[in-house]
């Protein structure tokens, strides 16, 4: 999902960023849909941080009575049908997944860029396994081979997210190997080479800072997918067990009844897509601050 | 040319070995004996015992795997626990549903893509373009699972003008086949129309800055007339490599669209296979998609090799 | 002789009768087209899962029998009122203390393929059903047999081991249902796949999990019947949208309503349906050998926390009955005065006496449908208001059901499907070692109880003997009854002649399409 800048400031990107953090900024507060991204991240993860504050009821209160009660001014967001609060369950929903959406894709950082740097940097016969091992990897469909992990290892938040981590690791270790294959032969890099410096100090201190761009905008980004395969995985009922809230099982069980009660699915997902939808627009955003030539 | 071809076809050897050895070792990911993670953990031991002996699960991992490579080389992705069918059988028994959402899924994206991502491009920074970048950024976040019951909210119990599920065969009449498709086919389409217009926006535009068009343009051709003959032939490529890159995350979306659906293709095979914990059929299918999407790859570079042959590749 | 056929037919008026207080609430058919019956049309049949195997000698699964009533006809047929009738056995008798029925076959009758009903293959499937080489879930059923014998072609004589009073119930379910021996032996073990019985309608082609299309037998023995010329299966797991489909016209009838949409059927013009107190129950079972459940005054608090007339209002939408033993309503062995109070403080005084006043903690495995998971839910915040806790661990059904036979488990939400005669819906649930005995539960008492029930022929006798072990059961709590399954069918108004049956059986022999 490329988004391009036009072409003025395409002109002016030719400047080095790091001279230019404030108009870094500039650009970035210009850029409308990023900054409306950053806003929908800050209140999603407010939410997360300040869920007993904020929500009006306990997430797992059932009324059996109150079962099935459309939007109203008691519960704005309506009752599930258990005669739990909505929208309290959907503000407690964001811990688990906020959480596990950066959870994985920590995962796949701390694997994956490691892997790429030490590929990319050295070369070789061990590139060359390493790359096809990542081919394999990105041939497999993510979903299906999450949900296939998911199933082995038992339905918990951990096991959907150690499945769909190693899923994100190829893609991460393929983004920093193209970035350190740029970088590794410009003049400061074979400078601090030729001054002595230590393979590892030269890979981490020099290299990798300046792949950092690329890496932590496919991060962002990854962290909108990761929050929708985490959902599909819950939705399929391969995710942590109930009550503790979760918007893809809360969609699930809300789908029984769509016709007689749509609000309880209608508004988990709409969850699912406000918070994708910032972390996708931010990571757009970010990429045209940083990486105004980026196709 | 001929020799690119070549190399790019023994290159994916390797990867489908590695291919291979992961859908092997998926079922001992899990600690202990696989016939439990297969059967559950609470199974008896003698169901444990059968099982080892019918999967081999007993011999020792090397020769495990060697036997699973000379199966597969041989068509052979086993049986099915729940009824014995062969994998293969029941795979090739559910291809033409996914293939035709599939191929449905791509033309019906290219047809609202491409006219959006030229708009785009021709007319960038105005309002089409941020309506054509908005609707991008929506489709991309969009939850299938969640659209796919709307649709079917509204078009289907609501509205009554498609139907909510199911699954008529080509044979059986066109029109209702199509009927039946229409609402699953937009849930697929949509993560493709978002990525493959911003994507053809972006190629247009960075072609048309290149130097053959900047003289095409001072020869007076028309404006519109660069977009489409010089332009449109050159972003096309990358078009076509993202639409093939897509192929995975169109079998991802097939799991979940077909299972809103039921429609009986891959993906409802491979939920109802973990759903009965059939893991032959499991195994088999995943094995059977990572080797589409390889195939669909090399294609990809097959056809760009084919459209551009200056491209020049190391 | 005579007596003992006598005996059989009272029997059945005294069910009818009991069945009368249980309402089966039909539409009024419309009569507009006063055009009797004909033939052709293609019935389009919704049904709640996918069939597992179309042998019925080798199926387990209840889904199966959807098909089956319709490719075989049973030795005998159930009424509506679930009485038992004449079928492919026109008459029997019941000798030797109960011992050796005498069944007499239905002359003329041919299979699918040409092959003659006759005694011979009647011997022939269940010969094949007893050897244990071929692994039949039938084999349980049969294991009273010692001897079969055919005096002629048109006569079955069946010797048993013991007096055994639902004989000739099973002889209408899948143990009664005959398969042609020429395909059996033709087929192997690809007969699962294209089964042949005598049945008014024969297997055209089936495709796991898309269809199964069945035809109209021509030469069916009820001369002029059936009337579809077609009958398509389609399986619908989700029941939100099997029921989408039969309001939007893909299907013409279904096996099964959501229990939120069956208000909304009354003002559905262009559907009819019934609604009924089915055969079976949605229960929990407790382990009866595994702490903390092996004490029997926590799995007493269990049975007073639970409420049961909330848990139907949230979960069954009001659509039934609250359930405290095997036994429905529509059985006569069924007790209305056997009820568990709903109480707080009954439960709480269990647990003082259990020796854990502030209650304890437990895991429950259930099956991991969504309308499961939110009934385990339920009763976790009921038992949590007497200080239970329960764990909720949603697992698929398969490993459900292994963990359940295996005894590896502590509490699952299991039901039964329910069968006509009260023996098959407890005496292997509830003696020591049953087959189905998943919380081995054993008292000696109830041992004792069960045989006679199952060895006396007087159904008031037998009647009291299960209300006795009932109570009992009630009081130990190895098995929490919840509520009894209602069966909710509903049908387009072009389809005409259908008759639903507390079997959720859908028999399509007499019907017809405008």
């Amino acid at each position: 999902m490329a988004v391009f800048v036009p072409e003025p400031i395409l002109e002016e990107g030719l400047v080095q960023p790091v001279s230019s953090k404030k108009r870094a900024w500039r650009r970035f507060t210009r850029n409308h849909l990023a900054v409306g991204g950053l806003i929908l991240i800050g209140l999603f993860i407010l939410m997360a941080l300040a869920a007993p504050l904020i929500a009006p009821y306990a997430p797992d209160t059932t009324h059996f009575g109150q079962a099935f009660h459309p939007p109203s001014s008691a519960h704005w967001l309506g009752t599930d049908e258990l005669g739990r609060d909505l929208l309290s369950r959907i503000i407690y929903g964001a811990r688990g997944s906020l959480l596990s959406a950066v959870l994985i894709v920590a995962l796949g950082l701390v694997v994956g860029v490691p892997v790429g740097l030490v590929s990319g940097y050295y070369g070789g016969w061990m590139d060359e396994v390493v790359m096809r091992v990542v081919d394999a990897g990105l041939a497999f469909p993510g979903l299906v081979l999450a949900m296939a992990m998911a199933w082995i290892l038992g339905p918990s938040l951990m096991h959907a997210v150690i499945a769909i981590g190693i899923v994100t690791i190829p893609q991460f270790a393929r983004v920093t190997r193209g970035q350190v294959l740029e970088v590794k032969n410009r003049e400061y890099v074979e400078a601090s080479r030729c001054l002595g410096a230590s393979s590892l100090r030269v890979m981490f201190r020099h290299i990798l800072i300046n792949a950092a761009t690329p890496i932590i905008v496919v991060a962002t980004l990854n962290i909108g997918s990761a929050l929708l395969s985490v959902a599909s995985l819950s939705f399929l009922g391969l995710g942590p067990p109930p009550p503790a809230p979760n918007w893809g099982g809360m969609l699930q069980s809300g789908a029984e009844y769509l016709t007689m009660a749509p609000w309880i699915s209608i508004f988990p997902g709409a969850a699912i897509f406000l918070a994708v939808l910032g972390f996708n627009t931010f990571g757009d955003g970010i990429r045209d601050v940083f990486d105004p030539n980026h196709r | 040319m001929a020799r690119f071809i070549v190399r790019r076809i023994i290159n994916v050897i390797p990867v489908a070995f590695i291919v291979l050895l992961v859908t092997f070792s998926l079922i001992h990911i899990a600690p202990g004996n696989p016939a439990y993670a297969i059967l559950g953990e609470q199974a008896s031991p003698a169901a444990v015992k059968l099982l080892d002996q019918q999967m081999g699960l007993n011999q020792p991992l090397g020769l495990q795997f060697v036997e699973y490579l000379r199966h597969v080389v041989e068509g052979n992705l086993g049986y099915s626990l729940l009824d014995h069918q062969s994998v293969a059988s029941l795979i090739v028994s559910r291809l033409p549903v996914t293939f035709e959402l599939a191929v449905l899924a791509v033309i019906l994206s290219l047809l609202i893509a491409l006219p959006a991502g030229i708009l785009a491009a021709y007319r960038p920074n105005t309002w089409i373009d941020s309506v054509s970048r908005v609707l991008a950024l929506v489709g991309a976040a969009v939850p299938n699972f969640w659209l796919a019951l709307l649709l079917v909210y509204i078009f289907a119990v609501s509205l009554h003008w498609f139907p909510s599920l199911g699954w008529i065969p080509l044979s059986q009449g066109v029109a209702s086949n199509l009927w039946h498709v229409i609402l699953p086919v937009v849930v697929l389409a949509l993560p493709l129309v978002a990525i493959t217009s911003r994507v053809l926006r972006g190629e247009l535009m960075e072609v048309m800055r290149l130097m053959y068009i900047q003289v095409a343009r001072s020869k007076g051709v028309r404006e519109w007339g660069v977009v489409m003959r010089h332009g449109l032939r050159n972003a096309l490529i990358p078009v076509v490599t993202v639409v093939g890159l897509q192929v995975g995350g169109l079998l991802g979306g097939v799991v979940i669209t077909e299972s809103i659906f039921s429609l009986p293709g891959m993906g409802q095979l491979v939920v109802d296979a973990i759903f009965n914990r059939d893991y032959p059929v499991l195994q088999g299918s995943v094995l059977f998609m990572a080797l589409v999407v390889l195939a669909a790859n090399l294609l990809v570079d097959l056809c760009y090799a084919w459209i551009d042959p200056r491209i020049r590749y190391n | 002789m005579i007596g003992k056929k006598l005996v059989v037919l009272l029997s059945s008026a005294a069910l009818l009768g009991a069945l009368a207080g249980c309402g089966s609430t039909a539409k009024p058919v419309a009569t507009g087209g006063t055009s009797g019956p004909k033939v052709g049309g293609t019935l389009n049949v919704g049904i709640n899962s996918d069939f597992v195997t179309l042998n019925p000698a080798m199926s387990s699964a209840l889904i199966d029998r959807q098909a089956y009533i319709n490719i075989f006809d049973p030795l005998l047929k159930l009424s509506p009122q679930m009485t038992i009738e004449p079928d492919l056995v026109t008459h029997w008798t019941v000798s030797n203390g109960g011992k050796r029925y005498t069944l007499y076959l239905r002359h003329g009758v041919k299979f699918q393929d040409g092959t003659p009903f006759n005694a011979q293959a009647v011997i022939y499937n269940w010969k094949w059903e007893m050897n244990p080489k071929n692994a039949s879930p039938r084999l349980s059923n049969l294991s009273l047999v010692s001897g079969l014998s055919a005096p002629n072609n048109y006569e079955v004589v069946v010797n048993l081991k013991a007096p055994f009073a639902a004989f000739l119930s099973l002889l209408t379910g899948r143990t009664g249902m005959i398969s042609s021996p020429t395909a059996m032996q033709k087929e192997g073990s690809n007969y699962g796949l294209h089964p042949v019985g005598t049945g008014p309608f024969e297997v055209v082609s089936w495709v796991k999990n898309s269809h199964l299309t069945l035809k109209r037998n021509p030469n069916y023995w009820q001369k002029g019947k059936p009337y579809l010329s077609k009958i398509v299966y389609t399986p619908i797991t989700n029941p939100q949208q099997e029921y989408n489909a039969l309001t939007t016209g893909q299907e013409d009838i279904i096996d099964s309503v959501p229990y939120q949409d069956v208000s909304q059927l009354s003002s559905n013009a262009s559907l009819h349906y019934a609604k009924m107190t089915g055969l079976g129950y949605s229960d929990m079972e407790l382990n009866t050998t595994k702490s903390p459940l092996n004490n029997v005054h926590n799995r007493e608090a269990i049975n007073y926390a639970i409420n049961r007339q909330a848990l139907i209002k949230l979960i069954y939408f009001g659509q039934t009955k609250p359930a405290y033993s095997q036994f429905p309503p529509s059985s006569w062995a069924y007790d209305p005065n056997l009820k568990v109070p709903f109480s707080d403080a009954l439960a709480k005084e269990q647990l003082k006496k259990a020796g854990n006043p502030s209650g304890f903690s437990f895991t429950l495995l259930g099956s991991n449908d969504p309308v499961t998971v939110q009934e385990m839910q339920a009763i976790q915040s009921e038992l949590a208001k007497v200080g239970i806790t329960m764990h909720i661990e949603p697992v698929d059904f398969t490993t459900l059901l292994t963990d359940a036979i295996n005894g590896n488990y502590q509490a699952d939400m299991l039901g039964w499907s329910g069968r006509p005669d009260p023996d098959q819906n407890s005496y292997a649930f509830d003696t020591t070692g049953g087959s189905f005995n998943d919380p081995r539960y054993s008292n000696p008492e109830v041992n004792t109880l069960l045989l006679q029930a199952r060895e006396s022929t007087s159904e008031s006798t037998r009647a009291a003997l299960y209300q006795k072990a009932a109570k009992i059961i009630a009081h130990q709590a190895p098995y929490i009854f919840i509520a009894y399954t209602p069966v909710i069918q509903a049908w387009s108004t072009k389809v005409h002649g259908y008759k639903a049956y507390p079997d959720d059986l859908m028999r399509f022999t007499d019907v017809w399409m405008n």
